[in-house]
């Protein structure tokens, strides 16, 4: 076998080494003949000669061998690639069109399920990660918990104390930067907040030293830190000296317990862990603002441990809802179930696509076995056995399918980085991508049987029956039309494919046109803003605090480009701090209202533009010691003071305190949601803004822990040193603040909404492949009509059917077919429309712009793939197709 | 003397076998092996060997590497492979059919018809 293969090698670069190798044993035969010549008694001249006379002319030597080697004796497989070859350069754009086809479907379907396979399959990068869960309480009658439940400081306690033989830990899903000043510089690093036993819930180890403790893991513990291996290497030069030592975080030194090992991650991604430190009291512990992390024991089955949970007895809620039980979700469901419908749903489009890739290819090979059908009986006839012709089959379609392969992987190769950076940035995935061998196997199998089983089809023409028949009435090589409906079959499927995909990018494109097209509520333009995380031993009193927004907006304010500043906890579009109130008149049990809350400095409503209903708006006569004010918004008013008159309404907020008395009412702006009171992405919700100068230190520490506030500047000509010198304002104020992000407000915007638009053009550049492949596919299959009615419509046209009517005739037919195609698809595109309802926003899953640019799209797609080959039939001459 | 015209076809390819499985030898070893097996009444076009040569070679009958042959020279030298061995005793077989099929006709007189 290796022989063969050798030889085989060895006859393809026939030429050079053969050439030469026959030469040198040419030159040694003409020797030694020579020699023996010389013993006969001649003399070595003669002898030469005579030699020379009886080998005969060397070349001749040469061109039988290249004979030899190519024609009569090649070997079949090696014959039938290079026969294969040239049939695929004879008809490059065809070829082309094939390799590139399945390129791009294997190489975008491998990138695609890999990614789908790292995110929602690959078990999590921790032992026995298939017995981790999130523990949270639930409506049993609802169903089991789904999503990334959270539970508050009581429930977590009695998770811990009564949920026996489990391994628990609680953590804060709220990872936010925090200032870490290094002697250098000041940066900014993504904290995570994790409670003692964490690290051994998750089961890792740290690298060097270990987790929390129990008693650094309470209120106002000491200050520890565990830094993550990637911190450790490129801050601190994996220096080990620094377990032990400290570093300065939050503008506090922190003593270094532990470094994790590389490539540990959480639920996202952190620089450094300190401990949670879980209270009972205060606006978090009261609030649901902790993850429950669990670690089911050895042996012990979920049903199991589903049941002991739902057995642990509640802790009172104020929210009034009795019949809540604790239930278990597993970890990984819970943290992908942000990303596990949008992932499925790119699945699912690639996986069209594959299939209306697949189908072209299978459409390709149908009617080049149609062309060729006269070849193959040809070879029949002259003795060509079946298996011969099927081994050339499957050569020529070996080679297709390589080269598609080969460009497919490659395409894998270069897709799969930007896939999970893509993947990171919209539906915040972690998890690190890599072509999974499996994906690639399946993609790879799928387009290789498409290709190999249609490519056989030929075959089937022949044996079905009789080369006779074709040779006799196929003059030119085009069939019957009876042959097609393999390949019209085909069609309609891929136009219903097409015709799904295309509803589902209409649909998605709709609803991010709805969330892009939303009234803002303010004017973003010409904003810039930065923020600055205070969650800073050195900013714990309300007096720091406010001293660092008046003297920065002062600064900034004199910048000769500015004309507003303004400081706010949350921007617009941002998701911001919510707190409970009840209204005067509202029962004391039962669950309270909730609002959102942002604490602003005077000049915000100007800064953005935010007309002023009502009232007025704050200022600096809003001082700690005046009144507590508070502004609302419209839709705070419609949605809790409906009769009442808004102004000097009291509203007593859930944080203690005086109550707040309204003293203005403002437009809404767009904010952003799915926390509470909508899924949407952004919506104008009910709004409190209070003065940042009337909070207290406590408040401020507590909202500093998660919110990093933001400074909103208005320059609407800046020069373009505007930057620097908003950054050097910052530094005068406070080297040791990094700035955690400066953007224009419009990228915050757009931030909001990003995985809405992903989605969108995700699927419409599927879509669009999907639609042009099956265009493809048509235009082949009336292409062929036209070919095959040539002279049936050039007699029709000679008795005085007009070329108008001819062409109509012809394209006609295709678009029919694709008409039977977009009524199937249409039933798939109402089941699609109600799956993707819960991706959709202010589009119904039946919107009727979106069915009219479908039906459109396709009919223009079906009309020019159809009338565009259709209309050589208009420009036949009929006297000339008569003659032929 | 015949010469290499004569020979039916696929009957060189046979030889060149034949002469190979008294042991290997280089190209022109060959020729003269079959010269002198034949006892003088053969002689082949000495050109016509090598491609006759690569053709079976490239079938995987015989197989070849470069030696030093007997007066200290570079040739290459061929040798039969196993496969080879199995087609020549089977052409053999055939040969000797078809040889006596054919003198059998040859000699054939009318009565036996």
């Amino acid at each position: 076998m290796f022989t063969r293969f050798r030889s085989v090698l060895r006859a393809l670069r026939h030429g050079d080494s053969i050439r030469r190798e026959l030469d040198e044993e040419m030159a040694f035969h003409l020797e030694r003949l020579a020699e023996d010549l010389m013993l006969q008694g001649m003399s070595p001249d003669d002898a030469r000669r005579e030699a020379r006379r009886r080998f005969g002319h060397e070349e001749r030597v040469h061109e039988h061998t290249r004979r030899a080697l190519d024609v009569g004796h090649l070997d079949e497989m090696t014959r039938n690639l290079r026969f294969a070859w040239r049939t695929m350069v004879r008809s490059p754009l065809l070829s082309v069109a094939f390799v590139l086809t399945l390129g791009l479907c294997i190489g975008f379907g491998t990138a695609v399920f890999s990614a789908a396979d790292a995110v929602l399959w690959k078990p999590l990068p921790y032992p026995a990660a298939d017995r981790l869960a999130l523990a949270g309480l639930h409506d049993p009658s609802r169903g089991a918990i789904t999503g990334r439940v959270g539970v508050d400081a009581a429930s977590w306690i009695r998770i811990r104390d009564e949920a026996e033989g489990f391994r628990s830990a609680v953590y804060s899903g709220w990872v936010k930067g925090v200032n870490l000043s290094t002697d250098e510089r000041a940066r900014y690093v993504m904290q995570q907040r994790v409670s003692t036993g964490f690290f051994a819930t998750l089961g890792v180890s740290p690298l060097l030293g270990r987790g929390f403790t129990p008693d650094e893991d309470v209120p106002d513990g000491p200050a520890r830190a565990v830094l993550s291996y990637e911190l450790w290497h490129d801050v601190f030069g994996a220096d080990p000296e620094i377990l032990g030592g400290t570093v300065r975080l939050k503008g506090e030194l922190h003593t270094v317990v532990g470094i994790m090992p590389e490539g540990f991650r959480t639920d996202a991604e952190v620089d450094v862990w300190t401990p949670l430190r879980p209270s009972t009291s205060g606006a978090e512990g009261g609030g649901v603002n902790y993850t429950a992390l669990v670690r089911l024991p050895a042996g012990m089955t979920w049903e199991e441990a589903e049941a002991r949970f739902a057995a642990i007895e509640t802790p009172r809620t104020d929210s009034g809802d009795s019949d809540l039980r604790f239930g278990l979700v597993p970890l990984q469901d819970a943290l992908t179930s942000g990303s596990r419908l949008p992932l499925l749903v790119l699945v699912a489009a690639v996986a069209l696509m594959l299939l209306v890739g697949c189908a072209n290819l299978a459409g390709i090979q149908v009617s080049r076995a149609i062309a060729r059908e006269v070849e193959m009986s040809t070879r029949q006839a002259l003795g060509s056995g079946t298996g011969a012709l099927v081994r050339q089959l499957v050569a020529e379609n070996l080679l297709l399918g390589l080269t598609g392969g080969i460009v497919g992987l490659g395409i894998a190769v270069l897709s799969v980085g930007g896939l999970q950076e893509l993947l990171r940035l919209y539906l915040g995935t972690t998890a690190a991508l890599r072509i999974d061998t499996r994906a690639l196997v399946v993609s790879m199998g799928l387009t290789g049987l498409a290709t190999l089983l249609f490519g056989l089809v030929p075959v089937l023409h022949v044996r079905r029956g009789n080369a006779l028949r074709v040779l006799v009435s196929g003059t030119r090589g085009v069939a019957g039309g009876g042959r097609h409906v393999a390949r019209r079959l085909l069609l309609v499927a891929q136009v219903a494919t097409v015709t799904v995909l295309l509803f589902s990018a209409g649909l998605l494109a709709r609803s991010y046109g709805h969330l892009a097209s939303l009234d803002p509520g303010f004017d973003a333009r010409s904003v810039r803003t930065v923020q600055l995380s205070l969650d800073d031993a050195r900013y714990a009193t309300a007096d720091a605090v406010n001293r660092l927004f008046e003297t920065s907006l002062d600064g900034l304010r004199g910048l000769p480009d500015v004309t507003h500043a303004a400081v706010a906890l949350s921007l617009p579009y941002e998701r911001p701090l919510n707190v409970p109130f009840r209204l005067e008149g509202d029962a004391d049990e039962g669950r309270p209202r909730l609002t959102n809350l942002v604490y602003v400095t005077p000049g915000f409503f100007e800064a953005l533009e935010i007309p002023l209903r009502e009232g007025r708006v704050l200022g600096t006569e809003d001082r700690a010691d005046t009144p507590p004010v508070v502004i609302a918004n419209q839709a705070f008013v419609d949605a809790h003071l409906e009769g009442r008159a808004a102004l000097g309404t009291r509203v007593p907020l859930g944080l203690g305190g005086a109550p707040l008395e309204v003293v203005g009412v403002v437009g809404d702006v767009q904010q952003g949601g799915g926390g509470w009171g909508s899924s949407q992405p952004v919506w104008a919700a009910p709004t409190l803004y209070v003065p940042a100068a009337q909070w207290s230190d406590a408040l401020f520490q507590q909202v500093h822990i998660w919110f990093s506030p933001s400074w909103i500047i208005r320059a609407p000509n800046p020069s373009p040193q505007l930057m620097g010198e908003i950054t050097r304002v910052f530094a005068q104020e406070d080297s040791e603040l990094p700035v955690a992000r400066a953007a224009a407000l419009e990228d915050v915007m757009a931030g909001a909404f990003a995985q809405s638009r992903f989605q969108a053009v995700f699927l419409i550049v599927v879509a669009i492949f999907s639609a042009l492949l099956a265009g493809v596919g048509l235009y082949g299959i009336v292409a062929q009509e036209v070919l095959r009615r040539r002279r049936e419509m050039g007699v029709r046209m000679a008795l005085g059917v007009s070329p108008i009517r001819a062409v109509l005739t012809t394209g006609l037919a295709g678009v029919r077919l694709a008409a039977w195609g977009l009524l199937a698809g249409g039933l798939g595109a109402v089941l699609t429309g109600r799956v993707l309802t819960s991706l959709l926003w202010g589009v119904s899953p039946a919107d009727p712009v979106t069915i009219v640019a479908l039906v459109a799209g396709v009919g223009l797609l079906a009309s020019s793939a159809s009338f565009i080959p259709a209309a050589r039939i208009g420009r036949l001459n009929p006297a000339r197709v008569l003659r032929e | 003397m015949l010469g290499t015209k004569e020979l039916l076809p696929g009957t060189l390819d046979m030889l060149i076998l034949k002469a190979l499985s008294l042991g290997p030898m280089h190209g022109y070893g060959v020729l003269r092996r079959i010269e002198a097996t034949s006892r003088g009444l053969l002689s082949l076009e000495q050109g016509s060997l090598y491609p006759a040569l690569q053709r079976i070679q490239h079938r995987g009958l015989i197989e070849s590497e470069w030696g030093t042959s007997e007066n200290n020279r570079r040739a290459k030298f061929y040798r039969l492979t196993r496969s080879g061995e199995a087609r020549l005793e089977r052409e053999t077989t055939r040969w000797a059919h078809m040889v006596e099929a054919v003198s059998n006709v040859l000699v054939a007189r009318p009565s036996e018809v």
